[in-house]
């Protein structure tokens, strides 16, 4: 299934432009004079800002979210942790290591790039990064969606738990090493070691990868699985047909599936 | 069972001195963080690795909170004592009206992987042990059992996690590129338990290149963990004074140090307290509790929370050696070298721990 289906966005935008389908995506938030709540990283510490946010008015749907700008982020560590509040939050400039760890509920996006660990533990909502991110994206995540529109480093959701990481350029080595859960997609290459062969995470890739780790393969997608990445890939505003992709998948899990015993001996090793 | 360090003796207050009556120290030492927040630690013993995946969690709670009452700092996560199922009592508010403190000594331990950690159990943590590399479990593997999984992820009984597996241990953090850039994790965690220590435990393998490297991080202390080698009384003291001397050799003598040393008496206790350690895992002391807490645990055909007399039980197990832990330490000044508290007859033990050489 296709993401992309206007003929004309893809005469006005370049293919494969990840910083435009951010942008696309986000125009509602592209806007300065939209915010209704303005904050500065840098005359603000991350506790008081973290206990603003949770102090701002919740609205009965999702459009009808605080929105909030944080401005001077000019790559300040550990920044808006803990973030526990349905919001819609934007940050101007990039931010530095452990940013948003932990999060649950806010709806964030950063118009720069991220250092290692974004989202670290990430419950709920969701943390979408225009720029790069740096090492162990997404690590530990239990639930939300991470998603990178540029490239990131190595060990991208490295003992997931659960959620959704979305790639749509390049990805380091150990992609997925001791996850148990969740969904890696990357769109585009991956480095050495990707996939795990104990793990039940689904990793998608639409490149090519310098190795797999041993004991896991690639597969073709299953049709329930070509409509879970489209709607993922649709959700992150990328273009691009879900058939693209191959599943990084183990091979102990791949025999079950083909002994057609996946659905009943969910024990596969 | 013997001491470990039998040929270290505590001296008794020399006796050419006017009477002036012996200082009664107080048990509780603070650790001072990097950012001068100070964090009380009640007593200098420790529960490190309680294997808590033997007991029913609210079991497991009840014991916990139990040996906590007692003083000792436990280490557990919320998921290894039932949590979100059931409101796990080591993480609550205890206050009462004959109670100053609010909540119980507790220890989180940060794994590489962390595999069950929640955010909740940063809230009113006292340590953060942070984990640089993967831990035997009881059977020997370098790896997590699926019950162990299944506690901690709480997956659906239909997908078990890893497909009913083992998980294997992570062997370094993965959002930690260098030991360099450890000093921006370590503040990381301080943000996430302002009250907590954030302490780094490390093998006893490499200390000599590990201590420090570990030291540019600025831990708020160090966890040595001498149990994974079955070492001789000798080695042990001399791993402790190897550590100790490479701290200062660092300038960092004052760092908090807590060794797990495997099985080891209250005396051995206070020698190591003694030679400059800040706290003691008594983990051979709470194995037989463990056991008999199993034992004590009613079975029933109904899905009812279990109860024992956990307090009863520990301190039928712990009370009287932490007692002579407590008064051990209440004649050891702080500040004081460990040649003015300790002495040996043996020449070895004296030279390798740097005590008086008794004749």
């Amino acid at each position: 299934m296709s993401a992309a289906t206007n003929p004309d966005e893809a005469e006005t935008t370049p293919p494969n432009d990840p910083a435009s389908s951010f942008d696309k995506d986000s125009g509602f938030l592209l806007s300065a004079e939209d915010s209704e709540y303005k904050f500065s990283l840098q005359a603000m510490d991350s506790a008081t800002i973290r206990s603003r946010i949770a102090e701002l008015p919740v609205g009965p749907n999702e459009e009808d979210l605080a929105r909030v700008e944080l401005t001077e982020a000019i790559g300040q560590h550990s920044a808006l942790m803990r973030l526990d509040h349905p919001a819609r939050i934007r940050v101007r400039g990039s931010l530095g290591d452990y940013a948003f760890a932990f999060n649950a509920q806010a709806l964030s996006k950063v118009f720069g790039d991220v250092g290692h660990g974004v989202a670290d533990g990430m419950i709920s909502g969701s943390v979408r990064v225009r720029g790069n991110a740096g090492h162990g994206a997404g690590i530990s995540m239990t639930g939300g969606t991470l998603g990178i529109y540029g490239s990131a480093g190595d060990r991208v959701g490295a003992s997931m738990r659960g959620g959704g990481i979305f790639v749509r350029g390049d990805v380091g080595d150990d992609v997925g090493l001791g996850a148990v859960a969740g969904t890696i997609v990357i769109g585009g290459d991956a480095g050495r070691n990707l996939g795990d062969p104990q793990s039940n995470v689904a990793v998608f890739l639409r490149g090519s990868a310098a190795s797999l780790k041993d004991g896991v393969t690639e597969a073709p997608l299953k049709k329930k699985q070509e409509v879970q990445l489209g709607l993922i890939l649709i959700s992150a505003g990328i273009r691009g047909n879900a058939t693209d992709f191959r599943r990084i998948v183990p091979i102990a899990m791949l025999e079950a599936e083909k002994a057609a015993r996946g659905e009943v001996v969910p024990n596969w090793r | 069972m013997a001491d470990r360090l039998e040929y270290l003796h505590l001296l008794p207050p020399v006796t050419d001195q006017i009477w002036s009556g012996h200082a009664i120290h107080d048990a509780e030492r603070d650790v001072i963080r990097a950012d001068d927040v100070s964090v009380p630690i009640e007593l200098p013993v420790f529960w490190y690795e309680p294997n808590w995946i033997r007991l029913n969690p609210t079991i497991a709670d009840q014991l916990a909170v139990a040996v906590a009452n007692l003083g000792v700092t436990v280490s557990a996560l919320a998921r290894d004592l039932g949590a979100p199922e059931f409101q796990a009592g080591l993480l609550c508010d205890q206050s009462d009206e004959d109670s100053s403190e609010s909540y119980l000594p507790r220890m989180v331990p940060y794994r590489v992987e962390r595999y069950g950690l929640s955010p909740e159990d940063f809230d009113e943590a006292r340590v953060i042990d942070v984990r640089l590399s993967a831990v035997r479990n009881p059977d020997g593997r370098l790896a997590y059992a699926p019950n162990q999984m299944q506690r901690w992820e709480q997956a659906p009984e239909e997908s078990p996690i890893a497909g009913g597996g083992y998980v294997a241990a992570g062997t370094f953090p993965p959002d930690v590129v260098s030991l360099q850039q450890l000093a921006i994790k370590l503040s990381q965690l301080r943000q996430l338990a302002p009250h907590a220590a954030v302490l780094v435990s490390v093998g006893p393998f490499n200390l000599e290149e590990e201590i420090p490297a570990l030291l540019a991080s600025k831990p708020d202390g160090l966890i040595l963990r001498l149990d994974e080698v079955e070492v001789q009384g000798k080695y042990l003291a001399g791993a402790i004074c190897g550590a100790k001397k490479l701290l200062r050799d660092n300038d960092a003598s004052d760092l908090p140090l807590w060794i797990v040393p495997g099985a080891v008496t209250a005396d051995d206790i206070a020698k190591m307290i003694a030679l400059g350690v800040s706290a003691v895992a008594i983990d051979a002391w709470c194995e037989p509790l463990l056991d008999a807490a199993i034992e004590a645990t009613p079975v029933s055909r109904y899905r009812v929370a279990p109860t024992i007399d956990a307090h009863a039980l520990a301190a039928e197990y712990l009370q009287k050696d932490l007692e002579r832990v407590i008064g051990l330490t209440s004649t050891i000044s702080p500040g004081k070298t460990p040649k003015q508290l300790l002495g040996s007859f043996h020449p070895t033990w004296a030279k390798l721990c740097r005590v008086k050489q008794l004749h």
